[in-house]
C-alpha cells in the first residue's frame, strides 16, 4: 500500500475514491437490468418472425389495433383534461388533508386491475352508485362500450400523468408565475404562457406513461368494459384469448405492443427526459 | 354481497411462459414452435422450481388463497425466494424434482372451483389450480407442473393428451349443460334463447375459445339464434359475476354456476342436448399412489367425490 | 404621490409590522439584517403577498385592505419586481422575456419585441443575446435582462430585491445607473450594499424585529439608525475615487492604498472602527494616513463617533476613553489612518 492511500485511510475516506460506487451495487444493478432484459429476450426468441405479417394482418388483431389505439389515445386525452386540473390543484392549492389526497390519486396504481374494474363497474356500472342515474336520467350506460374501455384505461392511467406532472410543477416552484404576475399577467395568462410551457417535458413524458399504460391495460378493461371484438377488444384483451388458441399470434402481437411503447420511451428518451 | 361472487372476479392467469422454461412430465417439444427454445443444461435444472413458485404465487394469490393463511406472508416469501434465485444466477442451482409440501397438485376448470374446493377443504396434502380448461392445457404445454388435470370439455383434454402433456388415461366424471341465466328478477324480461338476439338487451357469452363459449356457440347454431352479444368474457365465473351484478341482463353459463352465484334461469329446452363433460387424468402414465387415491375419489361412482360432484348440480357421467 | 403602507404582513411563525410608512418617489432603500422582512415589504407592495390587517395604497389608489375587503391582485398593480433570483423564463426567448409584459399589457409581438430590443440596448445587453435563453446568459447580462423585463411595462413602483447579488462587480456601476434612471415613480430597494445605500437613496427605511425601526434621509437613519445591525452598516464610509492599480485617487486628490487592484471609477468603503486618530503622524504598517480637521463627536454610551472634515469626510468610530485620551473637540486637527486591509474596493 503507498503512503498516500494510507494518508487517504486514515483521514477516513478509505482507499476507494470518493464518488465510485461499491462493486456488488454495481453487480446488483446489472443483475435489475437483466432481470427487466430476460423477458423481452424470452419474447424476441419465442417470435414467430416469418409467420408475422400475415398473423398481423389477421382481422381480429387488426381490429384490436384499432379499438386499442382509439381507446389509448382517448384515454390520455382524458387524461390531460383532467389530470392537469388535477395536478395543479395538488401541486399549488394548500390542501386540507394533503397526504390523503395524494393517496387516493396513487390508489389506481396499486390497485389491482381486476378490482379497479370491479370498483368501476360498482360506481359507473349499469346498477352502480352513478351509473343508474345515468342509466335512467341520460339512457347512457357504459360497460360494454367503447367509452367504457376509455374510462377503464383512463382509470389507471390518471396517476402516472399527474404524479408527474405534480413532480414537475413542484420542482418549477411558483416563482415564475409570481414573476408574472408582477408583469400584469392574469391567472389564465400566466397558466397559459408560463407555467404549462416551463412544464412542456413533463407534459410530454407524463402523457406518454398515461397512453402506454392505457395501451397496456388489461384487467380493469376486460372487468368494467368486458371484451368483444371491434367495440372493447383490445390489443392485451386479444393477446390474453390468443395464448388460448394460437401462442404464436400472441406473441407476435405482444411483439407489436412491445416495440410501440419501447418506440414511444426511446423517443422521449432524446427529446423530452432530461440528460 | 357473498363470498363466491368475491372471487368470481379473479382472472386466472395467462400461461406462463418463462424465462426458464422447462418440464419434467411431458415433452415440450411437442407443442409446435416451441422446440426451437427448449431449455437446456442448467436452465433446465433451476426452471422446475421457479416455475412452481411462480405457479403457488399465482395459486394462493387467486382462488385457492384463501385456503392457507396467511396468505401475504406466503406470498412474501415467494417473490423473496423468486428474485433471490433470480439473483444467484439468472437461473441456476439445484436440480428440481418435485417438492413434497405441493401434495397432490390438481389443476381444474374454473367451473369447478366451488366443489373441488369443498371436496379438499382441510386437505393440506392436495393443491387445487383453478383457470379455464384451456389455459390451464396451455400452461402444462409451457411447462406447469401438476399431477391431475380436469378440464371442462372432452376438446381440451384431448389436445393435452395429443401434445403429450398428459399421459394418463382420460376418464369422464361428470357433466354440465348450459342455461339461460339472468340477474335476479330477470329484469331484461328474457323468455326464451331467441332474446339473446334481442337489440337493446345486454347479453354476455363465453369467449369461443374456451369451452363454455365453444358449447354455446354449437347450441346458438342449432338452435338457429345469432345472439347480438355485448361482451365475449374469457371464463365462465367472470360472465356469472356479471350477470348476478346486473350489468348484463342474460348469458349463457353453466348450470352449475348459475347455481352457485344465484343467477335466475329461463327455460331452454334446446340446451339440454349440449352437455359438456368434465374429464379427469394423470399427468403421469404411472402416478404416485396419492396422486391415484385423489383420482379414485372422484372416478369410483359412489366415492365422496363423485357425490359431491352430483350435490353441486353436476350431471352423473 | 406615495405608496402608503400601513399594516401587517403575517407568515407562518412570523409576522411584519409597517405603521404608517410613506414611500415618496424616487429611490427609497430598504435594509435590515436577513430576515427583518425587506422581500416580504417588497412582496406585499407588489401584491404577492396579502396584509393582513392595515391598508396599503399606491399612488391614492386603495392596493389593499383586507377590512374593506379590498385587495388589486398582483396582475393589476402597476409594481415591477426584480427579484434576488431574477426568474427569468426559462422557456422564452430573452427579448420575449422583456416583451413579456408589453405582451400582456395588450401590445402585438412586432411592437412589443421592437420596445423590447430599444430596453435590453438600454441597459447593455448585447443584441447577440437576445435571441438566446436566459440560460445560455451570463450573471450579469441575466440581471440587466432581469431589470429591462421589469422596466417595460413602465411601472408605478419598481422593486429591486438585492440586485447586486448575483452580478460581478463589473456589472455593478452601470446596474445602479440603471436604478438609479429607472423611469419608474418610486422605486423600492432592498439591500445590502452601503454604495447602493450612498449612491442611490433619497429615503432610506430600516428594518428591524420585523417592524419599521428608523426611516428619513440618509444623513437623518445615519445619525439615529434605530438598531445595532444599521449603526454598523450605515457607519461604513464610502468614498468615491478613481483607481490606478492599486492606489485610489479621492476626489479632493488624497490618494488611498488599497489591497485588491482595479481601474476606473471606485467606490472605496470601510467601516467606521477601520478608522484610528492620532496626534501625530503615524507610522507602521498603516499607509493610508492624512491630516483632518475634526467636526464633531457624538458620544454614545462606551462609543464615540468622530466625523472629519476633509480631504475626505468620514466618520470614525473610536472608544470613549480613547476619545478622551485624545482629548477630541471640534475644530483640531488630527492625523487619520487606515489599513490597505481595511478597505474595500466597489467598481
Amino acid at each position: 500500500m503507498s503512503s498516500p492511500t494510507r494518508v487517504r485511510a486514515e483521514a477516513g475516506t478509505g482507499p476507494r475514491p470518493a464518488g465510485r460506487l461499491p462493486a456488488a451495487v454495481t453487480w446488483v444493478g446489472l443483475v435489475a437490468l437483466g432481470l427487466l432484459l430476460l423477458p423481452v429476450v424470452g419474447l424476441l426468441q419465442r417470435a414467430p418472425w416469418s409467420a408475422l405479417p400475415s398473423i398481423l394482418g389477421e382481422s381480429e388483431v387488426l381490429e384490436a389495433l384499432r379499438v386499442s389505439l382509439i381507446v389509448s389515445l382517448a384515454a390520455a386525452a382524458a387524461c390531460i383534461v383532467l389530470g392537469l386540473p388535477l395536478a395543479l390543484v395538488l401541486a399549488r392549492r394548500r390542501l386540507r388533508f394533503p397526504r390523503i389526497v395524494r393517496a387516493v390519486v396513487m390508489l389506481p396504481m396499486v390497485l389491482p386491475p381486476v378490482v379497479a374494474g370491479t370498483a368501476l363497474l360498482f360506481a359507473l356500472g349499469r346498477r352502480g352508485l352513478v351509473g343508474q342515474r345515468l342509466d335512467s336520467w341520460f339512457g347512457v350506460s357504459l360497460p360494454f362500450t367503447t367509452a367504457g374501455s376509455v374510462v377503464a384505461a383512463a382509470f389507471v392511467a390518471l396517476p402516472f400523468f399527474v404524479v408527474t406532472v405534480e413532480a414537475a410543477l413542484r420542482q418549477a416552484g411558483d416563482g415564475l408565475d409570481e414573476a408574472a404576475a408582477t408583469l400584469g399577467a392574469g391567472a389564465w395568462a400566466t397558466m397559459a404562457h408560463v407555467t404549462l410551457p416551463t412544464i412542456r417535458p413533463a407534459l410530454a413524458v407524463g402523457t406518454a406513461l398515461a397512453w402506454a399504460r392505457a395501451l397496456g391495460e388489461f384487467g380493469a378493461t376486460l372487468t368494467f368494459a368486458g371484451s368483444f371484438p371491434g367495440r372493447t377488444r383490445t390489443l392485451p384483451l386479444e393477446t390474453y384469448l390468443a395464448l388460448e388458441r394460437d401462442p404464436e399470434a400472441a406473441v407476435a402481437i405482444s411483439l407489436v405492443l412491445m416495440a410501440v411503447a419501447l418506440a414511444v420511451l426511446v423517443t422521449l428518451r432524446d427529446r423530452w427526459m432530461p440528460r | 354481497m357473498s363470498k363466491s361472487q368475491n372471487r368470481d372476479f379473479v382472472i386466472t392467469k395467462p400461461p406462463v411462459y418463462g424465462l426458464c422454461v422447462a418440464r419434467n412430465r411431458a415433452s415440450l417439444s411437442s407443442l409446435p414452435g416451441f422446440e426451437r427454445s427448449l431449455p437446456s443444461g442448467r436452465q433446465r435444472k433451476i426452471a422446475p422450481w421457479l416455475l412452481r413458485l411462480i405457479r403457488r404465487t399465482m395459486a394462493r394469490g387467486t382462488i385457492t388463497g384463501r385456503r392457507r393463511r396467511p396468505r401475504a406472508a406466503r406470498l412474501a416469501v415467494a417473490a423473496a425466494v423468486v428474485s433471490a434465485s433470480m439473483l444467484a444466477a439468472g437461473c441456476g442451482s439445484t436440480a428440481g424434482s418435485r417438492a413434497e409440501d405441493d401434495g397432490v397438485v390438481v389443476m381444474a376448470a374454473s367451473s369447478l372451483s366451488d366443489v373441488l374446493e369443498a371436496v379438499f377443504e382441510g386437505r393440506e396434502s392436495v393443491t387445487p389450480v383453478f383457470a379455464a380448461s384451456s389455459t390451464l392445457v396451455a400452461q402444462l404445454a409451457a411447462g406447469a407442473e401438476a399431477d391431475v388435470l380436469i378440464t371442462a370439455d372432452a376438446a381440451t383434454m384431448d389436445r393435452a393428451v395429443a401434445e403429450g402433456s398428459v399421459r394418463g388415461e382420460p376418464v369422464l366424471i361428470a357433466t354440465n349443460n348450459l342455461v339461460l341465466a339472468t340477474p335476479a328478477g330477470n329484469p331484461g324480461g328474457v323468455t326464451g334463447l331467441a332474446d339473446l338476439s334481442r337489440r337493446g338487451l345486454l347479453v354476455g357469452l363465453c369467449a369461443a375459445e374456451v369451452p363454455c363459449g365453444a358449447l354455446a356457440q354449437r347450441a346458438l347454431g342449432e338452435a338457429g339464434v345469432t345472439p347480438s352479444a355485448d361482451t365475449l368474457e374469457p371464463n365462465v365465473r367472470a360472465l356469472a359475476a356479471k350477470i348476478s351484478l346486473g350489468e348484463l341482463d342474460a348469458g349463457l353459463v353453466y348450470a352449475t354456476d348459475a347455481r352457485t352465484a344465484g343467477l335466475a334461469t329461463v327455460g331452454a329446452p334446446e340446451l339440454l342436448d349440449h352437455r359438456n363433460g368434465y374429464h379427469m387424468a394423470a399427468i403421469a402414465d404411472e402416478p404416485a399412489p396419492e396422486v391415484q387415491t385423489v383420482i379414485d375419489d372422484f372416478t369410483d361412482p359412489g366415492s365422496s367425490g363423485a357425490e359431491a360432484l352430483h350435490a353441486h348440480g353436476f350431471g352423473r357421467p | 404621490m406615495t405608496v402608503s403602507f400601513d399594516g401587517r404582513v403575517v407568515r407562518p411563525g412570523w409576522k411584519l409590522q409597517v405603521d404608517g410608512l410613506d414611500i415618496g418617489e424616487g429611490v427609497t432603500a430598504v435594509i435590515g439584517a436577513n430576515g427583518t422582512g425587506k422581500t416580504t415589504l417588497g412582496r406585499a407592495v407588489a401584491g404577492l403577498d396579502r396584509l393582513a390587517s392595515g391598508r396599503l395604497e399606491i399612488a391614492g389608489a386603495v392596493a389593499d385592505d383586507p377590512a374593506a375587503g379590498v385587495f388589486v391582485p398582483a396582475h393589476r398593480r402597476r409594481v415591477a419586481m426584480v427579484f434576488q433570483d431574477l426568474r427569468l423564463f426559462g422557456h422564452l426567448r430573452v427579448i420575449d422575456n422583456v416583451a413579456f409584459g408589453l405582451r400582456r399589457a395588450g401590445a402585438g409581438r412586432a411592437g412589443a419585441r421592437r420596445q423590447a430590443a430599444a430596453l435590453l440596448e438600454r441597459v447593455g445587453v448585447d443584441s447577440a443575446a437576445w435571441q438566446r435563453r436566459p440560460a445560455a446568459l451570463s450573471g450579469g447580462q441575466r440581471q440587466r435582462v432581469a431589470v429591462a423585463r421589469a422596466l417595460a411595462p413602465e411601472p408605478e413602483v419598481l422593486i429591486v430585491d438585492e440586485p447586486l447579488a448575483s452580478v460581478d462587480s463589473s456589472g455593478r456601476a452601470s446596474l445602479r445607473a440603471l436604478i438609479d434612471g429607472s423611469p419608474a415613480r418610486h422605486t423600492l430597494l432592498i439591500t445590502h450594499d452601503p454604495v447602493d445605500v450612498a449612491t442611490l437613496a433619497e429615503r432610506v427605511v430600516v428594518l428591524d424585529g420585523a417592524a419599521v425601526a428608523s426611516r428619513g434621509s440618509a444623513a437623518e437613519v445615519t445619525a439615529s439608525p434605530g438598531c445595532e445591525w444599521a449603526a454598523s452598516f450605515l457607519g461604513a464610509n464610502v468614498v468615491p475615487g478613481r483607481a490606478h492599480g492599486t492606489s485610489v485617487t479621492t476626489g479632493t486628490g488624497l490618494v488611498l492604498t488599497v489591497a485588491s487592484e482595479a481601474d476606473g471609477p471606485v467606490y472605496v468603503t470601510f467601516p467606521a472602527h477601520a478608522v484610528t486618530l492620532h496626534h501625530d503622524r503615524p507610522g507602521g504598517s498603516a499607509r493610508n494616513a492624512w491630516q483632518a480637521e475634526l467636526e464633531r463627536v457624538d458620544l454614545d454610551g462606551e462609543r464615540a463617533r468622530v466625523h472629519l472634515a476633509g480631504p475626505l469626510a468620514v466618520r470614525a468610530d473610536i472608544t470613549r476613553r480613547s476619545a478622551d485620551e485624545l482629548e477630541l473637540r471640534p475644530g483640531l486637527t488630527v492625523w487619520a489612518s487606515l489599513k490597505a486591509t481595511e478597505l474595500t474596493v466597489v467598481t
